[in-house]
């Protein structure tokens, strides 16, 4: 488990305090996944440092499992290397002048966790089994591939079976493919020792696919935490919405219990609690919810139905991403293969109400 | 022998070789080829011929130009003659002291720097940079005005202060070489440690940490290895650099007798009585020279070692720097100290013995004698042409050395043509050369050559020498900058049809406009801060201004001397600074209006 709460911290720069971190509160719970995902600048790194024990909060708290490892207020501050961690860097940060082998040995040999020789082999053994790179124990950490080396890096990180795992953006610096094959080998590598990890990265993809729990950030702060599903279907702000995938936007008004007025016209929605009427909000919808059919040249009686024009499209192999005009307003839709659109016809647009949402804009934000 | 003619030529420089084509010998060989083959001949030329003349100078006996059968006669006189042992013992022991001085001020002041919160950092560098406008042969000079046993102001005023009978230092020893050597060689290795360290990965370090591994365990275990390699090139470098400098050690050496190998090559060519003796100078050359080229090797052997410990690195995040506390003022004075040794108190000492007709300790008495009169005097016994000479020096040799840098890095990163390792590494080979031997053999092959190619005792031979000799520097610079350079910038280029050239001169040299620069005023700084092959090579008519101090140094003319040194350093600090201002504007773009 990983508590952290009213976490701060900011840098002495040449032009003045920077403040990475604006008081963060967050839980991880045992055995979770849980993705820290914002974009780059945002605090990310500087949070996840702070639970390492790399960098020394200017306030706030931080647990690990049962044990206070940092509080600013009593003044505890427990070293990096006496917490029970295990931690995957970007850069792989495998030692260049030692072997895969004590690479991988390094915390069993020389950390506070030292224990025999026999031990020793046997779970670097297994480390290295974990992450498939049986057989390669002797090669030196220079000859291996970006891949490869974080393979090893991952090793060092769980061959101590920490209780926490901490990964700041391990696979940025590799490419697509392998990106996408090791995302799946963390995920169940993670599951398997059922360890707490607390994941960096700044690509939405990968935080949908891996998290358990993902947790948006912008400019030190969190915007939301909910797991994959909620994250992107019930964004809470237009940044959350827009940083995890694509979302048309509508500045609409309250006109009733289940209706607003928008640009387009009137259109018929679910209305949380607590929205009275006049007031301005903001509609969201996910392009591939958007509904886009042929017109039929027979006047629009259908509620939540527009007609517009379709101004572009994109072949995209599994989908047609395209933009649709309706009354000086751009859409974005994904609409199936088979419906043959020409640029420039007349289409209709439905906002289907189940999936609507209602977006209140908090001032200054976004 | 062009490319053409030559298939071992053009089959070497062609990037791929298939067999078919390796058998069909006639080939004709393409523009690019010829070029590149042109330019490797040359240099090969250029550089390999003073390494042979060495050779066979250390094979012949009399005065240049004679022509008699090769002998082993020299080799006999070196080895057999138990002084060589003393000078190569006296050798070793003055680079193992300058080294040893040397890192006793760079290593901590590195640290102090990469490590700590020590204040007035940049200062520091800026002062680190600036120890080079102070020329080493300057330096010892002035460090002979503040500690020689006969008039050193240092001692005189401890003699005085605590009434000794005997000056208390001597700085005509081994011990006072390696101090000055040692003092004057802190900034390079001071750049070189520094550079190593800043490639360093901090997560290295931290990734230790997150294992559980203690502060004094990581630094045994990750950092100290990590660091081995970039500290044994340093010393490797430092090693060479001591085996051939020539200045301090014969500046310090000869009225004690003691000397080096730079020095008895160069007192075997400049005799005070009898003949020069290029034989002798040869044969201790050769010694020299193999010493040299093993430690080139072995350097190179450590670099590339290095470089394989330079991995990928994520964001730039600095670890921690360590509070130094209440320390920060005792570090600041340690650096400080370290200033005073190098620059402030060599400057000093300079400018108070110009200002006086004869070297006295500061006093009322003294002050009352203050004189302009060596400064006025300058133009007496100087003259204009050592100044003139000299900034021929400094505008012809850098212009030149950077112009074949330019050529050869622009084969060796950007073509695939084989020859291009060769290229890297005869451009390199001057540097294994001692400025020493590389000047003698010059003055040889002049010599013998004389009424084919009268340039024997003009300040063109001097050009020539310092131009090929910096090479290495040159292309070291020009290599990291257009490293740099992405290759499609000159491929769109070629893509709109703009020939090769046409691609160099528009976009290529545009683009490393910068390292030009520095690179051209790096090399003028070294060649305007050196004496050794002027010394060398000149003759009556060419002479520089730090040949002119020379002499006038071995006649005592004191105060003469100083006021030279003085306007010589004032004259490259005003140089530097003007030319740095108007390469900034410049590259600003449009001058400012108004
Ligand atoms: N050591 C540092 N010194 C000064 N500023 C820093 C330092 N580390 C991070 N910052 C600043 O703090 C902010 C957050 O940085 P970081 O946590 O690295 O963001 P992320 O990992 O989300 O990209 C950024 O504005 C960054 O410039
Ligand atoms: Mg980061």
């Amino acid at each position: 488990m990983i508590e952290i709460r009213g976490l701060r911290k900011s840098y002495e720069t040449r032009y003045g305090p920077v403040e990475a971190v604006r008081g963060i509160d967050l839980r991880v719970n045992e055995g979770e996944f849980c993705v820290l995902l914002g974009p780059s600048g945002c605090g990310k790194t500087t949070t996840l440092r702070a639970v390492a024990g790399l960098e020394r909060p200017d306030a706030g708290v931080v647990v690990i499992g049962d044990q206070k490892v940092s509080d600013a207020e009593a003044g505890i501050f427990v070293p990096v290397e006496k917490r029970d961690i295990g931690m995957v860097f970007q850069s792989y940060a495998v030692w260049p002048h030692m072997s895969v082998l004590r690479n991988v040995a390094f915390p069993l040999t020389e950390g506070w966790r030292r224990t025999h020789a026999a031990e020793v082999e046997r779970r670097v053994k297994l480390a290295l089994e974990r992450v498939h790179l049986e057989g390669l124990e002797k090669r030196s950490a220079t000859e291996l591939s970006g891949g490869q080396q974080q393979r090893v890096a991952l090793a060092r990180a769980i061959v101590i079976e920490p209780k926490v795992l901490l990964m700041d953006e391990p696979l940025s610096n590799l490419d697509a493919r392998l990106r996408e094959e090791l995302r799946t080998e963390i995920r169940r590598l993670t599951r398997e020792l059922g360890v707490t990890t607390l994941y960096v990265t700044h690509d939405q993809s990968e935080a949908l696919s891996m998290g358990d729990v993902i947790c948006v950030m912008n400019r030190g702060e969190i915007l939301q935490i909910g797991n994959p599903e909620k994250i992107y279907q019930e964004p809470a702000s237009v940044f959350v919405a827009e940083f995890v995938g694509k979302m048309n936007f509508l500045h609409v008004r309250v006109e009733g219990k289940d209706a607003v007025s928008s640009p387009l016209g009137a259109i018929q929605c679910l209305l949380p609690d607590g929205f009275g009427i006049g007031r301005d909000v903001i509609l969201a919808i996910r392009p591939e919810h958007l509904e886009v059919l042929e017109d039929r040249e027979s006047p629009v009686a259908d509620t939540n139905t527009f007609r517009g024009e379709l101004t572009s499209r994109w072949y995209l192999g599994d989908n047609v991403f395209c933009e649709v005009s309706v009354n000086q307003q751009v859409l974005m839709a994904r609409v199936p293969i088979d419906l043959k659109l020409e640029l420039g016809s007349h289409v209709r647009l439905r906002f289907p109400p189940q999936r609507l949402r209602i977006i209140e804009e908090l001032p200054g934000n976004g | 022998m062009s490319a053409s003619s030559n298939p071992e030529v053009s089959d070497a420089i062609e990037g791929t070789r298939s067999p078919i084509v390796a058998r069909r010998r006639v080939r004709r060989a393409t523009t690019g080829q010829i070029a590149v083959a042109v330019v490797t001949l040359l240099v090969g030329l250029v550089v390999c011929i003073p390494v042979i003349t060495v050779f066979l100078m250390s094979l012949r006996t009399g005065l240049p130009g004679r022509s008699g059968p090769l002998t082993i006669e020299n080799f006999q006189e070196v080895f057999l003659d138990p002084f060589t042992y003393q000078v190569l013992l006296n050798t070793a022991l003055f680079a193992l002291g300058t080294i040893v001085v040397t890192l006793l001020f760079a290593v901590p002041i590195v640290w102090l720097l990469t490590r700590t919160d020590l204040p007035y950092r940049k200062t520091i560098y800026v002062l680190m940079t600036a120890g080079i406008l102070i020329p080493t042969f300057l330096r010892t000079i002035a460090w002979i005005l503040l500690l020689s046993p006969k008039i050193g102001l240092i001692n005189q005023l401890i003699m005085e202060l605590l009434g000794l009978e005997n000056p208390p230092f001597s700085l005509y020893n081994i011990p006072g070489m390696a101090f000055v050597q040692g003092i004057s060689l802190v900034p390079a290795a001071f750049f070189m440690l520094s550079a190593a360290y800043s490639a360093m990965d901090p997560s290295l370090e931290e990734a230790a940490y997150a294992s559980g591994v203690s502060k004094l365990r990581t630094f045994l275990k990750i950092n100290l290895p990590i660091t081995v390699p970039a500290i044994a090139a340093v010393m490797i470098y430092l090693l060479m650099t001591a085996f051939s400098v020539f200045e301090a050690p014969a500046i310090l050496g000869l009225p004690a007798d003691i000397y080096v190998l730079s020095s008895v090559i160069y007192f075997a060519i400049t005799p005070q009585v009898g003949l020069p003796d290029y034989g002798l100078a040869g044969a201790y050359g050769l010694i020299m020279l193999v010493t040299g080229v093993a430690a080139s090797v072995l350097y190179f052997r450590i670099v590339r070692e290095s470089r394989k410990y330079v991995v990928v690195t994520g964001r730039g995040y600095r670890p921690k720097r360590i509070e130094l506390g209440r320390y920060r003022y005792l570090a600041v004075a340690f650096i400080l100290l370290y200033f005073a040794f190098e620059i402030f108190m060599p400057f000093a000492v300079l400018v108070w013995a110009s200002l006086l007709p004869y070297l006295q300790v500061p006093s009322m008495a003294a002050l009352s004698k203050v004189t302009l009169a060596a400064y006025q005097s300058i133009p007496e016994y100087a003259g204009l042409r050592p100044f003139m000479n000299t900034f021929i020096l400094i505008g012809l040799a850098p212009a030149v050395a950077i112009a074949v840098s330019i050529a050869i890095s622009w084969i060796v990163v950007r073509t695939r043509y084989r020859i291009r390792g060769l290229l890297d590494g005869l451009a390199f080979l001057p540097h294994a050369v001692p400025h020493i031997l590389f000047a003698v053999a010059l003055s040889y092959l002049a010599l013998v050559y004389r009424t084919a190619l009268p340039i024997y005792g003009t300040i063109f031979i001097i050009v020539f020498a310092h131009a090929i000799s910096f090479i290495s520097y040159g292309t070291r610079v020009m290599n990291s900058a257009m490293i740099q350079i992405d290759p499609e910038l000159e491929e769109a280029g070629r893509a709109c049809g703009a020939s090769t050239p046409r691609v160099v001169g528009r976009i290529t040299i545009p683009l490393v406009a910068a390292a030009v620069f520095n690179g051209w005023l790096w090399i003028a700084l070294l060649s305007y801060r050196e004496v050794t092959m002027a010394l060398v090579l000149y003759s009556p008519g060419s002479e520089v201004i730090s040949t002119l101090i020379w002499k006038m140094w071995t006649s005592a003319y004191v105060s003469q001397v100083s006021a030279l040194g003085v306007v010589m350093i004032l004259i490259v600090l005003v140089l530097v600074l003007v030319l740095r201002t108007v390469f900034v504007r410049a590259q600003m773009g449009t001058p400012m209006q108004g």
